[in-house]
């Protein structure tokens, strides 16, 4: 990853100023979490062999799993627009994943 | 002609690669480091398989982002030969050298095996020394499902960008003869230009028939037409 572009995704908050918004109770830290799902028309294969695990441990009424996974960044300064820039970059892959941005309280 | 093997941390059929291409086929090659920045005295790319930065992520995903793809995208531009052979098909799709994407298997299973392919294509540079008979190649991938949107598909199927389909033995495409759930039982793509290829099979591994079989010669030795 290092030295791509350089400088295309310099930060502007990083010098001299305070960090934006709210939620900073982590000595100053935004917590976000980043949820990387497959699209919703895209065959999960291990969400539906889970799926039929748990229907063989008698969890009858599970009629679909999709499993995605969960990516938290802890960040000096939080912008929004600059972690959909990481999720298009490099977190998500287009072509198969949505993703979902949460600050974390 | 002079063939960079680009290394990866993770990288493992890399010396298979250099070692097919240096002593099965008599092309002169080298290894290069993922963090090189210049590929200046090589006239070709062979991104090999693994599980590069261990399949962190994506497959292909970090790796895709490495120094060294910068000198990839050059020479996929240039028109110079790039083939990337199961974690190297994964890298140049997560690059955007080619489209789609790699998924887990549909059996959710690594599958270790001989298949047989069937050209889609016979006149690119990568192609055109393919014959019009199911040819025998090893796979071994749990990631290997090729999966694109309609509009890619039917892109690929129109302008004969389908390199390679998992056929049977007879060259018949039936659901068992697909190892992996592939769409279209895409085994391997080209890029418009033709001069990249990505394959989930390992030609390098059938070039020597003490390794059971030559049929990977029948497209690697593409190289050997390339003028330098």
């Amino acid at each position: 990853m290092a030295g791509r572009t350089p400088g295309a995704y310099s930060n502007p908050n990083r010098r001299g100023r305070k960090k934006r918004g709210a939620t900073c109770h982590n000595r100053g830290m935004t917590t976000v979490r980043v949820t990387v799902t497959l699209k919703p028309s895209l065959l999960d294969s291990a969400g539906r062999t889970v799926a039929g695990s748990l229907v063989k441990l008698g969890f009858d009424e599970v009629k679909d799993v999709r499993i995605g996974k969960v990516i938290r960044l802890q960040l000096e300064t939080y912008d929004e627009a600059r972690v959909r820039a990481m999720c298009d970059k490099l977190l998500a892959n287009p072509v198969i994943e949505d993703y979902t941005i949460e600050v974390e309280p | 002609m002079r063939v960079a093997v680009v290394r990866f941390p993770g990288s493992n059929c890399d010396q298979d690669a250099l070692h097919s291409l240096r002593d099965d086929l008599g092309i002169a090659a080298d290894y290069a480091w993922h963090e090189d920045r210049d590929l200046a005295g090589f006239d070709a790319v062979f991104l090999p398989g693994g599980f590069s930065y261990g399949d962190y992520l994506r497959c292909g995903a970090i790796a895709s982002r490495a120094p060294i793809l910068d000198e990839v995208r050059r020479f996929a531009r240039e028109g110079r030969p790039v083939i990337g052979v199961c974690n190297g098909f994964q890298v140049l799709c997560e690059a955007g050298l080619l489209p789609g994407a790699l998924m887990r298997n549909l059996s959710e299973k690594f599958v270790c095996k001989t298949v047989w392919l069937q050209a889609g294509n016979r006149s690119s540079l990568w192609t055109r020394g393919v014959p019009d008979r199911p040819i025998a190649i090893p796979i071994a991938h749990g990631e290997g499902r090729y999966l694109c949107d309609e509009d890619t598909l039917k892109r690929l199927q129109d302008r004969d960008l389908v390199a390679f389909r998992y056929v049977d033995r007879d060259g018949r495409r039936t659901p068992e003869a697909n190892p992996n759930g592939s769409l279209d039982d895409i085994a391997g793509i080209l890029s418009e230009g033709g001069n990249v290829l990505g394959m989930m099979p390992h030609p390098e591994r059938a070039t020597n028939e003490l390794l059971g079989g030559t049929d990977g010669r029948t497209i690697l030795s593409a190289l050997l037409a390339v003028r330098a």
